[in-house]
């Protein structure tokens, strides 16, 4: 027997398929429920590597890695070779190669860091030489990077979604924890990626957790609205009737009574039924407890909508740049691809209406994990890499390093005065005008919407979907000077620390907030901690 | 959406309808609440003449005059709640003319929602400007296209940010028109409580999916077209031309037909003109608008304190746009219906509601028939009456009549309602015309088509599906 694996390298968590190579056909598929590395998007994990260095991130990963291909139920001694994408940074990571020329934007900040461009094309290494527990000599694939900073991942979504060949001006995004995104104008492409959060996949919300039974996916509007609650199958059945203006719940469907959290689309659904109940006013909800009340007790709060509309916000100023940078009107662009598990099951209507898209775009295709798709195309045939490779140069692509762009900036900061402070969206297009911007107009009529797969990863093998929850990496230290107060366990707001008996700090990776937060360091009553000297355990 | 006929009252009394509640409140536009404990004024209004020649002209008109207007009195004076009703003159079936008004109230509704925490939201009353002769169907008014242009005027209302979708529909005018000038009650039966509750049905399951989605609250329709033309024509103390026990009997029929709006899926308020809200609201447990005497801007009325009893909208029915001594007539109108809402609300809050209901309906209820039989007493009678055969628009429609009848005659015999001699001969010659009819819908059907093919003018089975 001959096996293969894909992987697709995400912000938020990998994901993977193992291929029965003599006929490509997938066994099974695994997910892990997050990523094992601190924080919930890729400037926490560059500040991790810079802090603690490339070596420990990438030994972090790959004890993931490894710890997810063996919940395929294949020998990994018969795996052939493995294929992999994702964004040049998780690449990197998991390569185990320098992420300081990505984490350094401009010529300048290089050249004052001697900081070397790493190359990122496309090749075949050994998979055992990055520490995967497959055989020796196991090849590893790695698709090409567009250019150093537009990696594997954005070329899988201008592949795979038909972004390349459309004639239209027409938008492309990959909807996950670091949104990528594209526009093509003509024969230019203008890209970008705005570092969303973990909001769209139901992280950092109070209720948040991924798709499974019991997890409220979507909110259909019926004079009220029906929670959508995710069944044994995984599949959304009626739940309770909520009337978020009258603040009443009433049971309604199969799935009353069975709703334990919320996922990343029923976050967006929500946001859009607060902001269509006109419940979100200067920054808070206007209920009689500042809370929208779904079914059995979960609810979204002030504090979620305000994380989910920074996601949005980050993703919408990422789109309204690269249009000011193409010199185009939003009623020029008509076509949006929509791509990663958020951009497929996301009810791209009220996607539409949130700002996950441009207001204007009134054709929609949804497609899946393309990431994972476009790695798993490669595992079947290699040589598509050199085609890949051909693509790849042959993109006229335009980098728009939003960390430095002051078009973003403007627009970003109005977002943030928006879904913070509650600045009316009159207020954001006056502010913008005086920027020389144009105006956000409000979507009109009813796109049209073309889903393309049934679900993110539309083939999930005869041995299904395995979630791997405990990926169980954890920093470790003693801290010297440490009284052993636990003021630091305390103050965790994630749980992630705990003080032993012997004031040793134990901090669960994949709970850690890590660089957005130091609440842990900032309440050390000594001064004596320090979170970079925890180590991997 | 299926239709779903009601057979059961949602009310377990009369003494539970009262003014403010209903068993079903809706919530829609920018915080209001209808039916939700308290009373909310609707202000309706109409342009002056000349300003629908020009898209820029009716926007202003609408947006900048008479919606301003309302919504900065509501700040005057402190009104918490208002709902706008933009009933859209028949010229508005164009959406250069339409949109630019619709979306322009919701944007002004949100700056005030937003600046002084208002709660408002507007009602779009879309022209039904089907014709009987010409078809009331798509792909039959070859001349006008009107029904296709009804269904153009939901999606534009919808699509530019309308918070509740009406009509007032006109299945079955024809008939009622025929109906009232020949005092047939059978033809009304006929025409209004069969044909026109096909219509309605028909036209609401489509208008209800339009506003589903576009996530606008699908409200309700009424019987303007028939019931209030008979009630009209009846008129007051010194007018014979068609009698007030004619006009009662044909409140009550036209009951069952508007009821059907919210069969078909809409969930209320119904239509302010509808004087059978009442007994709509009863059966459904939806929130009704109602008008009544601070409508006299409009017309008069011989129930204007009973009609209030259980509204949860009280509308001012509508007023032309002009100057007045305290402001413009909007401004003054909404003064009048707000400060009535306000009275009723204080009464809830007072938990005196029930007194000032049983105040406003008996200071009408012995003023004709037709507030006889809304009494909320009779009006509960007439719904359970509907809803005992609420699967068949036939037998429901006649017998809401019947019930209607026999409610008017235990009030004369028991000296309770005085009627003329000739109400009364009119009164019993109905009694005699509907309880001579078959029990069985397609006998009637196919008697009443023979019947009336030759008599009642632009009678078309094709209107109705037939």
């Amino acid at each position: 027997m001959s096996y293969g694996i894909s992987l697709d390298i995400g912000t938020s968590g990998t994901r993977g398929h193992a291929v029965d190579l003599s006929d490509g056909r997938i066994i099974s598929t695994s997910v892990t429920e997050c990523h094992p590395l601190p924080g919930a998007n890729i400037m926490d994990h560059l500040t991790f590597c810079i802090n603690n260095g490339v070596d420990t991130a990438h030994r972090i990963l790959m004890d993931t890695v490894n710890k997810l291909i063996a919940t395929f139920g294949i020998d990994l001694k018969e795996v052939e070779r493995v294929s992999i994408c994702g964004n040049p940074i998780q690449l990197s990571l998991f390569q185990g190669i320098p992420v300081d020329d990505l984490a350094f934007a401009g010529e300048n900040a290089h050249k004052a860091r001697g900081i070397v461009d790493q190359k990122r094309d496309a090749g075949v290494f050994n998979a055992a030489d990055v520490g995967l527990n497959v055989r020796d000599n196991c090849e590893l694939l790695v698709p090409p990077a567009i250019r150093h900073e537009i990696g594997a991942d954005a070329l899988a979504m201008m592949y795979k979604s038909g972004f390349l060949e459309q004639k239209e001006n027409c938008l492309v995004t990959d909807y996950g924890t670091n949104a990528e995104m594209a526009l093509k104008i003509g024969d230019e492409i203008y890209t970008g990626s705005a570092a969303a959060g973990p909001a769209m996949e139901g992280q950092s919300i109070k209720y948040g957790m991924l798709a499974g039974p019991g997890a409220i996916s979507d909110l259909e509007y019926d004079f009220q609205y029906i929670c959508k609650v995710l069944d044994d199958d995984i599949l959304p059945q009626n739940g309770d009737r909520v009337d978020f203006g009258l603040e009443t719940v009433v049971p309604e469907g199969p799935m009353s009574g069975k709703a334990k959290g919320i996922t990343g689309t029923g976050v967006i659904a929500a946001v859009a039924a607060a902001m269509d109940s006109h419940l979100w006013r200067k920054g808070k909800l206007m209920t009689s407890d500042g809370l929208l009340h779904l079914q059995d007790g979960v609810y979204i709060d002030s504090h979620d909508i305000s994380e989910a509309l920074k996601a949005i916000g980050a993703m919408r100023a990422g789109h309204f740049t690269l249009l000011e940078h193409a010199g185009i009107k939003f009623d020029e662009l008509d076509i949006m691809y929509m791509a990663g598990a958020s951009g497929t099951y996301v009810d791209a209507v009220k996607a539409r209406e949130v700002g996950l898209l441009p207001p204007s775009c009134s054709t929609i295709y949804q497609y899946g994990n393309t990431s994972l798709a476009m790695a798993t195309d490669i595992l079947k045939d290699p040589e598509l890499l050199d085609e890949l490779q051909d693509i790849a140069n042959g993109i006229r692509a335009n980098h728009i390093m939003f960390a430095g762009d002051k078009i973003f900036e403007q627009i970003y900061t109005q977002e943030l005065a928006v879904c913070d402070e509650g600045m009316s969206m009159e207020m954001y297009n006056r502010n913008n005008a005086l920027a020389g911007i144009q105006e956000l107009p409000r979507p009109k009529g009813h796109p049209t919407v073309h889903r393309m797969v049934k679900r993110d990863i539309p083939d999930l093998g005869e041995k299904g979907l395995h979630i791997l929850h405990d990926i169980g990496t954890e920093l470790r230290g003693y801290m010297d000077g440490c009284i052993g107060c636990k003021k630091c366990e305390q103050e965790c707001p994630e749980h992630a620390l705990t003080v032993k008996d012997d004031n040793e700090i134990v901090v669960k990776t994949k709970n850690c907030l890590g660089t957005a937060c130091y609440r842990c360091q900032f309440s050390c009553p000594k001064k004596v901690y320090k979170y970079d000297s925890l180590r991997l355990a | 959406m299926a239709v779903t006929r009601y057979t059961k009252m949602a009310y377990d009394s009369a003494d539970d309808l009262v003014f403010g509640y209903s068993k079903s409140p809706v919530s829609y536009g920018f915080g209001l609440k209808i039916g939700a404990g308290y009373v909310i004024p609707e202000i309706n209004y109409a342009p002056r003449p000349g300003t629908e020649k020009d898209p820029e002209r009716l926007r202003k008109e609408y947006v900048d005059y008479i919606s301003k207007d309302i919504l900065e009195r509501a700040i005057t004076v402190g009104f918490p709640n208002v709902q706008l009703e933009t009933e859209w003159v028949s010229q508005m079936n164009q959406a250069k003319l339409s949109a630019p008004v619709v979306a322009g109230q919701q944007e002004i509704c949100e700056k005030y929602h937003e600046e002084y925490g208002l709660n408002c939201g507007t009602r779009q009353t879309i022209p039904d400007q089907r014709e009987a002769d010409h078809g009331l169907r798509p792909g039959m008014d070859s001349a006008h296209s009107y029904p296709e242009k009804l269904f153009e005027c939901a999606d534009i209302a919808c699509e530019n940010g309308c918070n509740n979708l009406s009509i007032e529909s006109v299945g079955g005018k024809e008939f009622a028109d025929y109906a009232v000038t020949n005092g047939d009650i059978v033809a009304f039966l006929f025409g209004v409580g069969y044909l026109g509750s096909i219509d309605m049905t028909w036209l609401w399951e489509q208008l209800v999916d339009i506003a589903k989605k576009n996530h606008c609250v699908a409200g309700g329709d009424t019987n303007c077209s028939g019931a209030n033309v008979s009630m009209f024509m009846a008129g007051g103390m010194m007018d014979q031309d068609v009698q007030r026990t004619f006009s009662a009997v044909t409140r009550a029929i036209s009951a069952a037909r508007t009821l059907c709006a919210w069969e078909a899926g809409a969930v209320g308020p119904d239509k302010d003109c509808g004087y059978e809200g009442p007994i709509v609201k009863a059966i459904a447990g939806k929130p009704t608008a109602q008008e009544g005497k601070n409508c006299q801007c409009a017309h008069c009325d011989l129930q204007g304190n009973l009609i209030a009893q259980c509204c949860d909208l009280w509308s001012n029915e509508s007023v032309e746009y002009h100057p007045e001594f305290g402001g413009t007539s909007v401004q003054c109108w909404f003064g009048s219906i707000g400060y009535e809402a306000s009275l009723m609300n204080t009464a809830i809050q007072l938990k005196q509601e029930k007194t000032l209901r049983d105040m406003y309906m008996y200071s009408d209820r012995y003023r004709g028939p037709e507030a006889y039989i809304l009494a909320y007493d009779h009006a509960y009678e007439i719904g359970k009456a509907i809803a005992e055969y609420g699967d068949n628009l036939y037998l429901r429609s006649k017998a809401a009549g019947m019930k209607a009848v026999e409610i008017l005659l235990k009030g004369y015999e028991s000296k309770e309602l005085g009627l003329t001699t000739k109400q009364l001969e009119t009164l019993q010659d109905i009694n005699k015309k509907l309880s001579a009819l078959p029990d069985e819908e397609d006998k009637f059907v196919e008697w009443a088509i023979k019947e009336y093919k030759d008599t009642v003018p632009n009678f078309n089975m094709k209107n109705y599906g037939l």
